[in-house]
C-alpha cells in the first residue's frame, strides 16, 4: 500500500514508519508532493470548468492556483516551525506533512467528473463527501506531528487545531474577498 | 526503482491525456451571421472568473467561449476586477480566441446584484440600483439586472428597471425550481411594462461547473466591437436563449434566432468530443493513479 492510501487507513503507524524509514531528500525531492497536489487541483478544476483539458489550460490552471499550494506551504513551515527534526531534515519533513493531501486531492479529482448542474447531477453529495476529508485531514497531521515531531498527544492536537485554523482562516478570507462576503452578511442580517 | 517506472509512465501518461485533449479542440475565429441588417453575435455577460470566485482566467474563458461558439464575454467579479486587470497586464484581452472580452464587475449589493458591463473601475455597492446604474452609465457602461429572483426580487421595481439598460431573463438558477422560474418570467414582465426596451439578457453566471453559454444572449450589433455590443444592449436588440431553447426578447428579433437557441441546448461544443473526452479520461485516470500510488 502507498504510504498516502496508508496514511488515510493508519496514519499514526504509517507516519512512524516513514519517519525512520527514508533518508534525507533535498529541496526538489520535497517538492513533489506539493507539485503534484498543485496539478491535481488545476486539472481538476480544468475539467470542472469545461469538460476537457489541454496543456495549455490545464498549465494555466495549475500556474495560478499554485498560489493555493504555496499557501499551504508556507502555513506548513509556520505551524512547524522551532520543531527539531534534524533526523530527518526540514525538506522531507515538508514532504512527508504534504503526504496528508490524499484526501482532499481524491476529492478535488471526484468533483472534476461529478460536475454538478441545475440541469445535470446535483451538488449535495459533493459537500456530503467533502466531510470524508475534512475529517481524516486533521486525524492525518494530528499523527504527523506526534510521530515525525515527536510531540505529545496534546501538543500534536494544539498544532493540529492551529494548522486547521490558519488553513481554514485564510480560505475563509481569501473566498468572503472573492464573494464580497460583508453585503452578502448585511443582506442576511436584515 | 519499479515503483518510479510506474511514476514516470503514469506522468507520461497523463501529458499524452492532455496532448488527446488539444487534438479533440479544434477551435476556430468564425464569421457572425447577418440577419435583419445586423451582425448578430452570441454573448454572455455575466461570468466569474480568477482571480475572483471563478475558476478559469480570463484568457481560457475566452477559449472556452469560442468552443461554446461564443463571441462576446464580460468578465463580472463581485465588486472587483483584479482578473481584467490581470488580463490587461499580460496584455490578453484583445479578442482571444477571435472572442471579445468585456470588462466589468457584479455590483454586490445588499438585496440586489448588477452586472455593469463594459466599465474599467468597479463601483460602489452601497446604494440603490438605481444609484448603481447611474455610476456604471457615467464609465459608458450598461447595467443588467443579475438574477432579480427569489430573494433579490423585491427591490426591483419599475424604478428599479427604468434605469437599468438589460435585465436577466434567463438565467441557470430558473431551472432551480418552479418558484424561480415563475420569478424570472414575472420579473422581465414587469420589466417590460415599466422600461419597454430593456434588453433581455441571457446569462450563465459562470464560477465554476454550468459551462460559459449555458444560457446566452444575442445581440444584434452594427460592428462586433466593445461599442457596438454596447449599443445593442442599450437599444434593448437582444434576445435571451435559456438551455432548453426557451428565448425571450422582442418577438421580431427572437425570431430571427430561435432555433439557434434550440440547436445551441443540444449541441456539444466545437471540436471532436471523443477525442476530447477520451484525452480527460486519460488525464484523470492517470491522476488517480499517481495520487493512489503516491508522488
Amino acid at each position: 500500500m502507498s504510504p498516502e492510501i496508508s496514511l488515510i487507513v493508519a496514519p499514526g503507524r504509517t507516519y512512524a514508519a516513514l519517519a525512520v524509514g527514508e533518508t534525507r531528500i533535498g529541496a526538489v525531492g520535497a517538492l513533489r508532493r506539493p507539485l503534484l497536489a498543485a496539478v491535481v487541483l488545476g486539472t481538476s478544476m480544468a475539467m470542472s470548468c469545461t469538460r476537457h483539458v489541454t496543456p495549455a489550460l490545464v498549465f494555466s490552471t495549475t500556474l495560478l492556483l499554485s498560489i493555493v499550494i504555496i499557501g499551504q506551504v508556507v502555513i506548513a513551515i509556520v505551524v512547524t516551525s522551532g520543531n527539531d527534526v534534524k533526523a530527518i531534515g526540514r525538506a522531507r519533513a515538508l514532504d512527508l506533512f504534504f503526504a496528508s493531501h490524499a484526501p482532499w486531492s481524491l476529492w478535488l479529482l471526484a468533483a472534476a467528473v461529478w460536475v454538478p448542474s441545475t440541469l445535470g447531477l446535483p451538488s449535495a453529495p459533493l459537500w456530503l463527501a467533502a466531510l470524508v476529508p475534512m475529517v481524516l485531514t486533521p486525524r492525518i497531521i494530528a499523527a504527523y506531528f506526534r510521530e515525525v515531531h515527536g510531540f505529545d498527544r496534546r501538543r500534536a492536537v494544539v498544532r493540529t487545531i492551529a494548522h486547521q485554523a490558519l488553513t481554514w482562516g485564510v480560505f475563509i478570507a481569501l473566498f468572503g474577498a472573492a464573494v464580497a462576503i460583508w453585503p452578502r452578511i448585511l443582506q442576511l442580517l436584515s | 526503482m519499479r515503483l518510479r517506472n510506474i511514476r514516470i509512465s503514469l506522468c507520461g501518461l497523463f501529458v499524452i491525456g492532455l496532448f488527446v485533449g488539444a487534438a479533440g479542440d479544434r477551435v476556430m475565429p468564425h464569421a457572425p451571421p447577418m440577419r435583419g441588417g445586423f451582425l448578430v453575435l452570441a454573448g454572455d455577460f455575466h461570468v466569474h472568473s480568477f482571480p475572483g470566485d471563478g475558476g478559469l482566467a480570463p484568457w481560457d474563458i475566452a477559449h472556452e467561449a469560442r468552443r461554446r461558439r461564443l463571441d462576446v464575454f464580460a468578465l463580472t467579479n463581485h465588486n472587483a476586477n483584479w482578473s481584467w486587470r490581470l488580463a490587461r497586464a499580460l496584455d490578453r484581452t484583445d479578442r482571444t480566441a477571435g472572442v471579445l472580452m468585456l470588462p466589468g464587475d457584479e455590483v454586490t449589493s445588499v438585496g440586489f446584484h448588477v452586472a455593469a458591463v463594459g466599465i474599467d473601475r468597479p463601483v460602489g455597492w452601497r446604494g440603490s440600483i438605481e444609484d448603481a446604474a447611474a455610476a456604471i452609465h457615467a464609465q459608458g457602461g450598461v447595467a443588467i439586472g443579475a438574477h432579480p429572483a427569489g430573494e433579490f426580487r423585491r427591490t426591483f421595481d419599475a424604478a428599479a428597471y427604468r434605469a437599468l439598460d438589460g435585465i436577466e431573463a434567463a438565467h441557470p438558477a430558473m431551472f432551480e425550481s418552479e418558484r424561480l422560474r415563475r420569478d424570472f418570467a414575472e420579473v422581465y414582465r414587469d420589466a417590460l411594462a415599466a422600461h419597454p426596451s430593456i434588453a433581455a439578457i441571457g446569462s450563465t453566471d459562470f464560477h465554476t461547473t454550468a459551462p460559459v453559454g449555458f444560457c446566452r444572449t444575442y445581440l444584434f450589433v452594427r460592428a462586433a466591437t466593445r461599442a457596438g455590443v454596447l449599443d445593442a444592449v442599450r437599444a434593448g436588440r437582444t434576445v435571451a436563449c435559456d438551455a432548453q431553447g426557451g428565448v425571450y426578447g422582442p418577438p421580431e428579433l427572437a425570431s430571427l434566432v430561435s432555433d439557434d437557441c434550440r440547436v445551441e441546448a443540444v449541441t456539444p461544443p466545437l471540436g471532436d468530443p471523443l477525442v476530447s473526452h477520451a484525452g480527460a479520461a486519460i488525464a484523470w485516470l492517470s491522476l488517480i493513479a499517481l495520487v493512489v500510488i503516491g508522488a
